[in-house]
């Protein structure tokens, strides 16, 4: 064939959108052009009526360009018949749309959460470093500021390391109450590393990022809106934080504000990291550390550099790092989503085999209904239309029936979303937009076409396969044999399909169960619990401080009257917030066992408790008592340890009056402590996590730290925070209170991610026992429907009704029973898979599989037993003359 | 013979046509008349053939058409070859001559 020049190209496209949109005119100009014709024939030829339509026929095919217009035409009639049954497009639209929309909303999340590229640039060359051990692994979150300098000076492997640390001042000026900030302090090369400068003013120069010359900050863009409306000229400004005047330098990108490394930060201050103060030791870790990658470095070479790094730090200081000291190095993407991204793939798969099983029983449906269209199918096969043709017509139809699901769908997402998103954003990292973008779209569009195609193939391949040029009747009869089988391996795989669910279902449940099932270690109900912080100005020394706690907790005592207890501590338990802020904010007293020379492995977490605590947070005393006035007035000298501390320092020996050495830093040469009380142990990092050891010190406070209030009370959450604001109102108006909860929205918060999955897993297994149900029905009803005629006789030669039940539902049994068969086998042969979701129980537990397979044989046996019970009622004499 | 009657042999419709219209624009009827003056009146190319074909030529870029006023001032559909279709007819032709080469070999054999 000759090559077509570009001229004559570019002409072709009008034609076709004529053919395409102008059907109509193209008649009429075929008309004018065949009368012509004719008036010029010389031999007067009788050309029948029928003749020219078929030139006419041949006529339209032959301008077909591209298939445009066969699409359009079997779109119109797929749409007509869309509508004349209407009953029919609303089961099937409604059921793709409930598959799709799950799919879309669920996709969007895991867009959003796993593969949404994070706001940096070269967001994949960032790595989270930290100073672990062989022991410890990857788990470790800190790094020291010595030993950061020294991975700054020695790797050869990154581009800049910065590293940032936990910042809460209080932000305070004229008419305003005191408010508690969220922020960092961040290293020069913070933001760099990043790749983020500021969209207003400048980042922060090495020069500040100096002991006492550090009082600049950048502001986030929402702290930015929300405090100074957005003004541009704020740049220069001053604003007092801890009574002391910073100036803004900075104010970042609104992009930023989802910044997903650390959420909801307001403002920024240089690290102006101090190294002379006692806490700067070494092996004091209190700064976190975020790499960038020089380009071509694999993550690979940059941990070899490190552990060389390492290994010549531990040489060179052998007494600060433990021996088998190592770099711990994430990639950042991985740090910020955590081990969510295999749940959401989960639920993502639990949705897909949803939209599966309703995908099913859509063609189970239209092979029903392909068997009422035999008649016009044969009808079009005898006007010529090739198998090719109407295998089109079928797959076009199931096309546009996918697109009209895929929209009802989407819109269903939509909503689902406006209300998964405050629910999920309590389980999920990174969630704090979702909307439906490109992405979601373009996989609403693929899967909606997909689902359509795929459900309208097992009607296809029936015409394929059954009405071949033979007499219509035995065409349909054959087809009916094939038609059944298909039908029959669709209604064994969506019953295998949704006892691989229900299976899943089972075990969320059962784990949910058994995280209820274990002993928080405290009794969080009707306890109040709220932050706040004395500002450095009001309370220059610890003994000012101190008198301001006894005063608030007395009046508050007075106040709330008998049977409250109020009390002090450092750190919530199941708080998420203070995995960080705990080393940084309030620098334990790390505890050395008295026979523990080496001194090694010696760090336990330590709690600042004042008295009363115990009773208030409800924490069983084993042994021994609370701290006193006394212990408060003489802090270091008594402790209180938890059973498996004592279990571990003093294994069957009794823990009381026993002493320990308490020292804030490795160097420090520390004090003898001894044990007053045992208390139970506590969960305090989630119910999931097994109880540290635990050791808790009388409550000693430095000036401007923040310590959280707690009071057991039996008057309501309300009542309690009102007398807290106006106590504290009265006796000190600048100390700004914040966070105020109840301690069993702490617990439910650690148990969020389990409640979302359970809640999510049972919504899907709910759908799909209910489709897999519709699906047998469905079938059995269409098979006693062909069946009455037999029925019928059967009844007039006398078989009973019951036996008539029995025939019928023995007979359409089987392939719920294979389904279920192959879906017990694959669940467990999935059973790994579902390790991720599981708590104390077998991914391939007996009872688990048990009760799956019994719900879906009660399910199957209900919807075989409705229809074959409605046939063994039918009226056997009309039953025959139907035949 | 008449074209409606036993089919032409795959492509060669498209072949006359292009030819024909080598000679210079003309409308659907002149066509089919040209190849029946052509061929000695052996073919004739009957509309049921001649305007789905003509229509598919369109489509393809070998052809332009357009409608002007005919001899006998009633509106006809001119077509015309386009520089394209220039091409194509040389290379119909060359495929045409390589066909009945072959063809008149085989039935030229003396023993068969």
């Amino acid at each position: 064939m000759a090559k077509l020049l570009l001229r004559d190209r570019l002409r072709r496209i009008p034609l076709a959108l004529r053919s395409l949109f102008r059907p109509r005119q193209i008649e009429r100009e075929l008309e004018e052009e065949l009368q012509f014709h004719l008036a010029h024939e010389t031999r007067s030829r009788r050309v029948e009526h029928g003749r020219l339509e078929a030139t006419k026929e041949s006529y339209r095919q032959s301008g077909d360009l591209y298939g445009l217009t066969t699409l359009v035409r079997d779109l119109r009639y797929g749409a007509r018949l869309l509508r004349r049954n209407l009953m029919f497009t609303m089961v099937a639209v409604g059921t793709l749309a409930l598959g799709i929309g799950l799919n879309v909303a669920l996709f969007s999340v895991v867009h959003e959460v796993l593969l949404a590229p994070l706001p940096y640039a070269h967001s994949d060359r960032l790595v989270t470093l930290a100073s672990s051990s062989v022991a410890k692994g990857l788990k470790a979150e800190n790094v020291g500021w010595m030993t950061a300098e020294d991975w700054r000076a020695r790797n050869h492997s990154f581009v800049s390391i910065g590293t940032y640390s936990w910042w809460t001042p209080t932000l305070s000026g004229a008419g305003m109450r005191p408010r508690v900030l969220r922020g960092l302090h961040a290293s020069w090369d913070f933001f760099p590393t990043l790749g983020v400068t500021p969209a207003l003013g400048r980042g922060f120069s090495k020069d500040e990022d100096r002991p006492h010359r550090d009082r600049e900050v950048i502001l986030s863009n929402a702290f930015w809106r929300q405090q100074f409306g957005g003004d541009r000229g704020v740049i220069g400004r001053s604003m007092m934080l801890d009574q002391v005047p910073f100036r803004i330098i900075g104010v970042m990108p609104a992009s930023f504000d989802a910044d997903p490394f650390r959420r909801d930060v307001a403002l920024w201050k240089p690290m102006g990291y101090d190294a002379t103060v006692p806490d700067a030791c070494r092996s004091c870790q209190h700064l976190q550390a975020v790499g960038g990658l020089g380009s071509g470095v694999s993550i690979a070479d940059a941990r070899g550099d490190m552990t060389s790094v390492e290994r010549q730090l531990t040489q060179s200081f052998p007494g600060d790092y433990a021996r088998d000291a190592i770099v711990a190095m994430q990639p950042l993407r991985e740090a910020v989503v955590g081990s969510v991204g295999r749940l959401l793939w989960m639920l993502l798969a639990a949705a897909a085999l949803v939209l599966l099983i309703a995908g099913a029983n859509l063609a189970n449906l239209l092979l029903a209904r392909a068997s009422v269209r035999d008649r016009e199918v044969a009808l079009r096969a005898a006007l010529g239309a090739g198998r090719g043709r109407l295998v089109r017509q079928l797959v076009t139809e199931g096309a546009l029936l996918g697109l009209l699901g895929g929209a009802a769908g989407a819109g269903l997402a939509a909503l689902a979303m406006a209300s998964l998103r405050p629910w999920a954003a309590a389980a999920l990292p990174r969630l704090s937009h979702l909307n439906l973008n490109a992405a979601t779209w373009s996989f609403a569009l693929a899967l909606s076409l997909a689902a359509g195609i795929l459900i309208s193939l097992a009607p296809a391949m029936q015409l394929v396969t059954g009405s071949d040029g033979r007499s219509h009747a035995a065409g349909a009869r054959a087809g009916l044999g094939a038609k059944a089988r298909t039908r029959h391996i669709l209604v064994a795989g969506e019953v295998a399909l949704a006892v691989l669910l229900a299976v899943g279902a089972g075990l969320v449940l059962k784990s949910f169960i058994a995280v209820l099932g274990v002993a928080p270690g405290l009794d969080p109900s009707h306890v109040y619990t709220a932050d706040f912080r004395l500002p450095t100005a009001g309370y220059p020394n610890d003994a000012a401080a101190a008198q301001f706690d006894r005063q608030l907790l007395t009046r508050l005592g007075q106040r709330l009257g008998a049977g409250a207890v109020v009390a002090l501590d450092s750190v919530l338990p199941f708080d998420p917030g203070n995995y960080d802020t705990r080393a940084y904010a309030m620098p334990d007293p790390p505890i050395l066992s008295q026979t523990d020379v080496t001194r090694k492995e010696s760090f336990y977490d330590t709690y600042f408790v004042s008295p009363g605590y115990f009773g208030a947070m409800g924490i069983r005393l084993e042994r021994g008592h609370e701290f006193t006035d006394d212990d408060l007035a003489h802090p270091g000298n008594s402790i209180i340890v938890s059973e498996s501390m004592a279990r571990l320092l003093w294994p069957g020996r009794e823990p009381l009056g026993k002493a320990i050495v308490l020292c804030r830093t490795k160097d420090d040469i520390g004090h003898w402590a001894h044990v007053v009380g045992v208390a139970a142990d506590v969960h305090q990092y989630g119910l999931e996590r097994p109880a540290p050891p635990e050791a808790y010190v009388p409550y000693t406070r430095d000036a401007g730290n923040a310590s959280t209030l707690i009071i057991r009370s039996s008057l309501p959450l309300a009542v309690v925070s009102g007398l807290v604001e106006s106590t504290l109102a009265r006796v000190a108006p600048s100390v700004p209170i914040e966070n105020q909860r109840s301690m069993e929205s702490y617990l439910s918060e650690s148990m969020a991610q389990r409640r979302m999955t359970l809640e999510l897993f049972a919504a899907f297994t709910g759908l799909a026992l209910a489709l897999a149900g519709l699906g047998i029905y469905g079938v059995v009803a269409f098979t006693t429907s062909r069946r009455t005629g037999e029925i019928g006789l059967r009844l007039t030669l006398g078989a009973r009704p019951a036996e008539i039940v029995r025939l019928v539902v023995a007979g359409s049994l089987r392939p719920a029973l294979v389904g279920i068969m192959i879906g017990a086998a694959a669940a467990l042969l999935a059973g790994r898979a579902f390790t991720a979701l599981v708590y104390r129980v077998s991914p391939a537990d007996p009872e688990t599989l048990a009760a799956a397979v019994a719900a879906l044989l009660a399910i199957a046996l209900l919807a075989a037993w409705l229809p074959a019970w409605r046939a063994s009622r039918i009226d056997p004499a009309s039953a025959l003359r139907a035949e | 013979m008449s074209v409606d009657k036993s089919p032409l042999l795959q492509g060669t419709l498209d072949l006359l046509i292009l030819k024909s219209l080598a000679l210079g624009e003309m409308h659907g009827f002149g066509v089919s008349q040209r190849i029946g003056q052509m061929s000695s009146d052996i073919l004739q190319v009957g509309q049921g053939s001649l305007y789905p074909a003509l229509r598919r030529l369109e489509q393809q870029g070998w052809i332009a058409a357009r409608w002007a006023p005919s001899d006998n001032n009633r509106r006809a559909r001119f077509y015309r070859l386009t520089r394209s279709g220039e091409r194509q007819l040389q290379v119909e032709v060359s495929h045409w001559e390589r066909l009945a080469a072959a063809v008149s070999g085989i039935v030229a054999a003396k023993s068969l």
